[in-house]
């Protein structure tokens, strides 16, 4: 089987790989793939890594604080590790171990949440941020080739936004905003101080000219957060949430969302719900975009939906495992766990395989970078 | 604190709340089974309840002092009052590793003790608050409704012991400003008490944890990982960021302002932390409870490993006890030897700890689990 390698360059959406279905058979024959994460050593220091899927660093970067998720040039594969909440550091790396990171802030009065996307062509980088004085979400515009110099920011359309993505090939960013106000005084920033006025919601962005194009609140919640999300190949916007304030299992934790249309509740069966343990860590569709997992690490669980139906199609436990993404197998995920197991999900009767035990804590997310470039 | 002050002070308490999860208390165990549900009583009752009565009757007896210390300043009326804020600093260093529960709502736990104050911002606020001489300031009722960082321990140090004031209006209102905010932290410390004894507030969902439509602990367990998160986050804390932040060991590598440096209660505070952490461990039940379930893990020995915890924290905490006895202040240079020693029990503890309570509880301090994004 050929594989385009170009077409192995995917960025966070999901769906952007083409060509024909890859087995796992397949895949030992080809050149490793690499994932990247943030993790913390035994020894208690952050890093953020690329490394193949069997746990091997290609190459790893000392970080200042700890970081949460990485975003992917589609151009040049540059990663980009953004902190978590509240911290105001990126650094840019890449697999090019001679090349010196660069490593970046927020202005004074914002933090990073965490998560941030490049923009197709690669030359600008934009980052969910929290103006905690003024209470509102925004998102940070850096110009890549200005060594990320902030160029601007507009409004994210709600407060407390959290993971943001491209929407397939349009100039349209969706967010999912937390609805959380919290502020670095308090609770290390990570208290929320509105615990009974939580407006969550998802916004659809211009690109263009910031302006906000759609918004949708979770009808009636007031206790979840929505978090984190992905985007099938359709523009399918899958979105999974957190019981921020008050009683677990009251509502649902997945979401699906299509452009002009509510947002649509994907009603899991009970064990399903219970696995979850009121708490979405990290979403991913795979290569595919046909299959969604979601993790929870409270619930020490990865659950996998088909999209189109909602139907789960299997479930797996892992102790405190978050990290999720797609491998190259349709089909097929890379979990990834604070225990430093590296594993991977595929759609076999215990597809479950240990593709490694690291001494590593990985931390929250993990994303595909593609395939490792040898020879 | 004192073992017989805490029961004592919590004795009363205890009895409003005896009739709550009774059932839960009898209910059977398995042998060798964690028994989350008797934990969770024996740290309400001999733990949480007299370290906030303590906090209570602290501030209480500061305040008190301050009347005489402010009416008439001698030599004596200036140790009884250093006293009374040892006293405080010593109840709030005994429980401030609880940070879950009434204390996180409403900002208390900030307005007790902002801190760390990393922009500045709560220096600046104490300052304009006492150039202006805000007389809103001196009234304990009007003073919880003002800033968060102009409320509690930190302004309290800067009003007793920053620079001293030049002229007497200045040194009146700093000590009237001192006294309204010492019966300010009573009254915060008197509502988390109010909230851990009341058996229609936290204290039920705390007893019958895990019981349908429980909002705040959805699984027995999650008592249990809040005193875990609570002994194994103070301990980060005591080694991370108030030791190593001072000693530029931190994560920022520059040496950040001590802890209550003002005041001289650095060392005091280090050592009320780790005194209130081997409390929790030994006298609030986390040991026992972990203890007995040496029946369930034949091949572990789990008392010695237990045992480990506690001598871990004991190192710790002896060190500062000696470091305190020589009476000096907190000196980064000096003391950077013995203090970067104390990081390694301190350590050790949490390890040790994460994998018995992961054995033993089945609860998981795991890095994503215990606190995601």
């Amino acid at each position: 089987m050929v594989i385009d390698r170009r077409a192995l360059l995917i960025g966070t959406a999901c769906g952007l790989i083409a060509g024909g279905g890859l087995t796992a058979h397949a895949r030992t024959e080809l050149a490793p793939a690499l994932y990247a994460a943030a993790r913390r050593g035994a020894d208690g220091r952050y890093w953020a890594a690329l490394f193949t899927e069997d746990g091997r660093d290609v190459n790893a970067v000392a970080l200042p604080g700890r970081g949460h998720d990485i975003t992917v040039s589609a151009i040049d594969r540059t990663c980009v590790v953004f902190a978590r909440r509240p911290g105001n550091f990126a650094v840019a790396f890449s697999s090019d171990r001679g090349r010196a990171p660069i490593v970046f802030t927020t202005p004074p009065g914002r933090h990073f949440y965490g998560h941030g996307v490049f923009s197709r062509d690669g030359r600008l980088l934009y980052a969910t941020e929290n103006d905690f004085d003024g209470a509102r979400g925004v998102i940070g515009i850096y110009d890549v080739s200005a060594g990320y110099r902030r160029i601007g920011e507009f409004p994210a359309g709600g407060i407390g936004p959290h993971d943001l993505a491209l929407l397939g090939d349009q100039p349209v960013l969706v967010i999912a905003n937390g609805g959380l106000i919290e502020h670095p005084d308090f609770g290390n920033g990570r208290r929320i101080l509105n615990p009974d006025a939580i407006e969550t919601t998802l916004a659809y962005v211009d690109l263009r000219t910031g302006d906000l194009l759609e918004r949708h609140e979770l009808g009636a919640a007031g206790a979840l957060s929505l978090r984190h999300l992905d985007v099938a190949h359709d523009g399918t916007v899958i979105v999974g949430a957190q019981v921020a304030h008050g009683a677990v299992g009251a509502q649902a934790l997945v979401y699906r969302h299509r452009r002009q249309a509510p947002l649509q509740a994907i009603v899991l069966p009970a064990a399903a719900e219970r696995a979850l343990s009121g708490y979405v860590s990290s979403i991913a569709c795979d290569r595919d975009g046909a299959l969604v997992a979601v993790t929870s690490s409270k619930g020490a669980s990865a659950v996998v939906l088909d999209i189109a139906s909602g139907n789960v199609v299997r479930t797996r436990t892992l102790d405190d495992v978050s990290g999720i993404a797609p491998t190259r197998v349709p089909a097929e995920f890379l979990a990834t766990a604070g225990t430093g197991q590296i594993v991977q999900l595929g759609d076999g009767s215990d597809a479950r395989t240990d593709a490694a035990s690291t001494s590593w804590s990985w931390d929250n997310h993990v994303v595909f970078v593609g395939e490792a470039i040898t020879g | 604190m004192s073992l017989a002050g805490r029961i004592a002070g919590g004795l009363a308490a205890v009895a409003l709340i005896v009739s709550l999860g009774a059932s839960s208390g009898a209910r059977a165990q398995a042998p060798g089974a964690f028994d989350h549900a008797g934990l969770a009583r024996e740290a309400l009752e001999k733990h949480i309840i007299p370290g906030y009565s303590e906090l209570v009757s602290a501030a209480e007896a500061l305040t008190k002092t301050l009347e005489s210390y402010c009416a008439r300043r001698t030599a004596e009326q200036q140790r009884s009052m250093e006293r009374a804020f040892d006293g405080l600093v010593t109840a709030w260093g005994n429980i401030e590793h609880i940070r879950f529960g009434p204390i996180t709502e409403e900002n208390r736990l900030e307005r007790i003790f902002f801190w760390p104050d990393r922009r500045g911002l709560g220096a600046r606020q104490v300052a304009q608050t006492l150039k202006a001489r805000d007389q809103d300031a001196l009234d304990p009722t009007k003073l919880a409704a003002k800033r968060v960082a102009i409320q509690g321990l930190a302004a309290l140090e800067t009003a007793l012991f920053d620079a001293p004031a030049k002229e007497p209006e200045e040194r009146a209102y700093r000590c009237a400003y001192a006294k309204a905010i010492s019966a300010n932290i009573r009254n915060l410390a008197a509502e988390v008490l109010s909230a851990w004894t009341k058996p229609d507030r936290f204290a039920r969902h705390w007893l019958t944890a895990g019981e349908e439509g429980n909002p705040h602990f959805l699984k027995a367990s999650e008592t249990t990982l809040a005193l875990a998160k609570s002994l194994d986050n103070g301990l980060e804390r005591v080694r991370d960021e108030w030791i190593a932040g001072p000693l530029g060991l931190g994560v920022q590598r520059r040496r950040l302002t001590p802890i209550l440096a003002k005041s001289g209660r650095t060392i005091r505070l280090f050592g009320a932390g780790l005194d209130g952490l081997h409390h929790l461990y030994m006298v609030g039940g986390m040991n026992k409870a972990i203890v007995d379930t040496s029946a369930a893990h034949p091949g572990v020995t789990v008392p010695l490993n237990a045992k480990l915890v506690e001598r871990e924290i004991e190192t710790a905490r002896d060190q500062v006890r000696r470091l305190a006895r020589q009476g000096k202040p907190f000196d980064p240079d000096a003391m950077m030897q013995p203090f970067v020693a104390l990081g390694y029990p301190l350590k050790n503890a949490r390890m040790q700890l994460t994998a018995l309570l992961g054995l033993t509880a089945g609860v998981s301090m795991g890095f994503n689990a215990s606190d995601g994004d």
